[in-house]
């Protein structure tokens, strides 16, 4: 799961918990339609105990997006006029968490148990998306990670969940087993200030897609027949290419890339014609890069496993006798391999000659002070590239490797969910007695 | 590296950018730098810069090219990682005026 829908399931089912009143009737107590309570009170008392583990975890779970997405510094030193909203707002809610003396982790038969009540299965639910959205911070979001305007944004969205844990524990209060959150009129200002802050910027809602992934790992097996085995191998290929090559195994990999695109360009004459034209470019293109590349230097990295898989994918290739028509599906999943392949090693270029991990040969404009053979040479040194000093091979990824930028999607759903939760906290109950006149 | 195998070297990786530069042919432009990848993994990666070499008769080239991977032997490079160049250098020749 990733970090929008763990968030969208804490929103949603706060939103609709806040549209609820009279709780103890929503625990089986007494209600206008039963004349008899379903409930006991240590019943209610014991169900008021699981709420409030669940109400912890997702405090805990505001905490840990508050520390994830915020600058390392010590909110305890700092007096209040130091302090930006969001650090008032770790500071208030590591104190509150401090009074509550509980860890805020809900033991697992909590998270698995059954409840006969929609309230309980609510909260459930929330304390649930909470203990797993916790990888989300280990994973991809985290300071270091996200951009400014989408660490605003996960700050903005524990500031509003803060708010409505707040509204409603003033409605549990009665609840047999709930206890308040401490310091709670403190701790609702500063989540109030954050959202304020936060609401005046553009939000960022890309931080929705991001999240802890586990590892890639590539098809795992013996050798799969035909073209399928290097479509194997390319796609252990892939998943090699996420650890940086060096310099040198880098040329190894875009010399790979030559052959193995001619070899699938001459399977996919008789079984994907379509795809021959494409094969053909390709394989042009990285010869073109192999050319532009000889003067890459950089020992920082690894590769050797991605060098070894690409160089399996050839010799599946080469080993194989031209086919009939059983290769079409595995040359089309080929051609889909190729183009992430080739946005893979587009990046790792780019951000090897930006983090200034490859150097290139660069001509100085004098000679050497010795001579060799009877003759003074220009002087060269390895320098980080630019496109001044190389101007053929960044051009070159980045018009034929990258793939076309995509458009940002707009994701009304998200946006429709943090409407409808402002409408909830804002939400009032009707009166009982009708409307005023 | 000192500065003599590193213009022997230079003039090695030169020489095999010109051969694979001006092949007659794909397959046996990708053959000359495999050789080239070769000569630079014996060295780890740590390489001078080639630089661009007119061509005027590709086997005057190709010689001087043998000659300056052999060359690399007075310099402590291993003789049999050399003949393998050496060997492949060959091939890549074959192959080229094959196809």
């Amino acid at each position: 799961m990733t970090y929008g829908e763990n968030v969208g399931v804490i929103r949603e089912q706060l939103a609709a918990l806040l549209r609820q009143h009279r709780i103890q009737q929503r625990l089986g107590g007494v209600a206008l339609h039963r004349s008899e309570p379903e409930t006991t009170i240590p019943e209610r008392e014991a169900m008021g105990r699981i709420l409030r583990c669940y109400r912890d975890a997702t405090l805990n779970w505001c905490h840990q997006a508050l520390e994830a997405v915020g600058p390392k510094n010590d909110v305890r030193k700092m007096t209040f006029r130091d302090r930006t909203p969001q650090d008032d707002l770790r500071h208030r809610l590591d104190l509150t968490l401090q009074d509550t003396g509980t860890s805020g982790l809900v033991p697992l038969d909590m998270l698995a148990m059954e409840h006969r009540y929609d309230l309980m299965v609510r909260w459930q639910s929330i304390a649930r998306a909470a203990a797993l959205g916790e990888h989300d911070f280990a994973g991809e979001v985290n300071a270091g990670s996200l951009t400014p305007a989408q660490a605003i944004t996960v700050a903005r969205d524990a500031a509003d969940i803060i708010r409505g844990l707040a509204v409603l524990d003033v409605r549990y209060k009665h609840v047999p087993g709930w206890t308040p959150v401490p310091l709670l009129p403190q701790l609702t200002r500063a989540a109030e200030r954050v959202s304020v802050t936060a609401h005046e910027r553009v939000l960022d809602l890309s931080v929705e897609d991001l999240g802890w992934r586990p590892p890639a790992t590539g098809p795992e097996g013996p050798q799969a027949a035909g073209v399928a085995g290097a479509v194997q191998a390319q796609s252990r290929l892939l998943v090699e290419l996420g650890r940086f090559p060096t310099a040198l195994n880098l040329r190894r990999i875009i010399h790979a890339q030559v052959e193995v695109s001619l070899e699938a360009e001459r399977h996919a004459r008789k079984t994907a014609p379509e795809l021959v034209g494409g094969f053909a470019e390709r394989a042009s293109v990285y010869r073109q890069l192999v050319a532009q590349s000889r003067n890459l230097g950089g020992l920082a990295g690894a590769g050797g496993s991605a060098v070894a898989e690409s160089q399996n994918a050839i010799s599946r290739l080469k080993n194989l006798a031209l086919a009939a028509t059983t290769q079409r599906a595995s040359l089309l999943e080929l051609h889909r391999l190729f183009l992430a392949t080739d946005a893979r090693v587009a990046t790792t270029i780019e951000q090897g000659l930006d983090e200034r991990v490859y150097f290139v040969a660069v001509r100085l404009p004098r000679m050497t002070d010795q001579q060799i053979n009877g003759i003074y040479r220009p002087r060269t040194r390895y320098a980080p590239s630019t496109t001044r000093l190389q101007p053929g091979l960044l051009p070159l990824v980045r018009d034929h490797l990258q793939p076309a930028p995509q458009p940002a999607p707009q994701r009304p759903h998200s946006l429709a969910l943090r409407h409808d939760y402002e409408a909830a906290i804002a939400h009032r109950p009707p009166p009982r007695n009708g409307p005023r006149r | 590296m000192l500065l003599a195998h590193a213009v022997v070297l230079g003039e090695a990786r030169s020489y095999l950018a010109a051969l694979a530069d001006h092949a007659e042919t794909l397959d046996g432009a990708l053959e000359f730098e495999r050789v080239l990848l070769q000569l630079d993994w014996i060295h780890g990666g740590a390489v001078p810069p080639s630089t661009p070499v007119r061509v005027v008769n590709p086997a005057m080239v190709f010689d001087l090219a043998t000659a300056a991977i052999s060359n690399l032997g007075t310099h402590g490079v291993d003789a049999l990682q050399l003949e393998i160049c050496l060997a492949m250098l060959s091939a890549a020749r074959v192959l080229d005026a094959r196809t």
